[in-house]
């Protein structure tokens, strides 16, 4: 059996937008990963994210962001967030919605609720990506990289299949 | 119930997934293998109680192959309010993140799981690392859940 103190690992729980803005560690890692890809993207308005643009079927669209600057967790782990919106409202979400999509489960990633600093409710789903051995310079055929862009593809792909069940013909970006 | 040593539970496993297995016994954690699971008991400040899970199924997607790490931090007949629900995931994590689960053929109760992706080339350091995170993190969101009880404590 193990035991273990709590009070040094607790510290990665967090609370609110913070993590959205992660600003504890070199973005050029992030920066260079991204442009590997060959995914078109540039800077989110904020400067917090990178903002990456994907057009479906029935002229959708899906917009998946990548927060640049990677945060650091305990014992040198650092950690990207990619995430996107898939319901937006003015209103708190209803019970009914949140069991409908909170208990979906995906392969990788989660849905989470989001309340930003203008009251804006929104349900976004999002997966972490290991940023810890990313280097200052990166290649297309580098596995991080290759890894990188999938996650991007399932985060897009997952928002948008969500998107299309919550909203129908409104598309959440 | 028993519980084995790990070398024990790598002999058994390892046909399903010799390396996991290997870089699990790397981690000196205790481990006790269920059909579908490793099941791994924490100690959290010499009192509290913490199980945490490792699906033995692979997920994968293109170049993606995870396995979900998870610890249960709320476990009830009743669901949880839609304020706890509301509070619960708007939780944001360094690593990780919540899924509720309504019961089911499998399990009667409603849960909230605190769970972890794995990639399936983990190294011992980082599993053990993720194993630590899991364990209090779960403690905590289950502390605050259950009014300070100790659910795994039985």
């Amino acid at each position: 059996m193990m035991f273990l103190p709590t009070l040094a690992l607790l510290t990665i729980l967090q609370d609110g937008v913070a993590k959205e803005s992660g600003n504890d560690a070199n973005s050029a890692p992030t920066k260079a990963a991204i442009a590997a890809t060959g995914l078109s993207n540039e800077l989110s308005a904020s400067g917090l994210s990178y903002k990456i643009d994907f057009t479906h079927p029935e002229s959708r669209k899906q917009t998946v962001y990548v927060t640049a600057k990677p945060s650091a967790t305990i014992k040198g782990l650092l950690t990207t967030f990619i995430y996107t919106t898939v319901w937006v409202s003015k209103e708190a979400p209803t019970s009914e919605l949140l069991l409908k999509v909170l208990t979906q489960t995906k392969k990788i990633g989660q849905f989470y609720v989001f309340k930003d600093s203008k009251d804006v409710w929104c349900i976004r789903f999002g997966a972490n990506f290991n940023a810890t051995e990313l280097k200052e310079s990166s290649t297309s055929t580098d596995p991080l990289v290759t890894n990188l862009k999938d996650t991007i593809y399932f985060v897009n792909q997952v928002g948008e299949e969500a998107d299309k069940e919550l909203n129908g013909n409104q598309d959440i970006k | 119930m028993t519980w084995i040593l790990l070398p024990l539970a790598v002999t058994l496993t390892g046909s399903i997934d010799d390396k996991f297995a290997e870089t699990l016994k790397e981690t000196k954690v205790i481990t006790k293998e269920l059909p579908k699971f490793y099941e791994i008991r924490f100690t959290v400040d010499k009192k509290r109680k913490q199980t945490a899970y490792i699906r033995k199924e692979v997920f994968e997607y293109r170049s993606i192959q995870v396995r979900e790490a998870f610890s249960i931090c709320y476990d009830n007949k009743l669901a949880p309010s839609p304020e706890l629900i509301l509070a619960a995931f708007q939780k944001r994590f360094s690593v990780g993140g919540l899924v509720l689960e309504k019961p089911s053929d499998e399990q009667a109760n409603w849960r909230i799981r605190f769970k972890l992706d794995l990639p399936i080339d983990i190294s011992a350091k980082d599993l053990r690392l993720k194993l630590d995170v899991i364990a209090t993190t779960t403690d905590g969101l289950e502390a605050e859940f259950n009014a300070g009880k100790d659910g795994d404590d039985k």
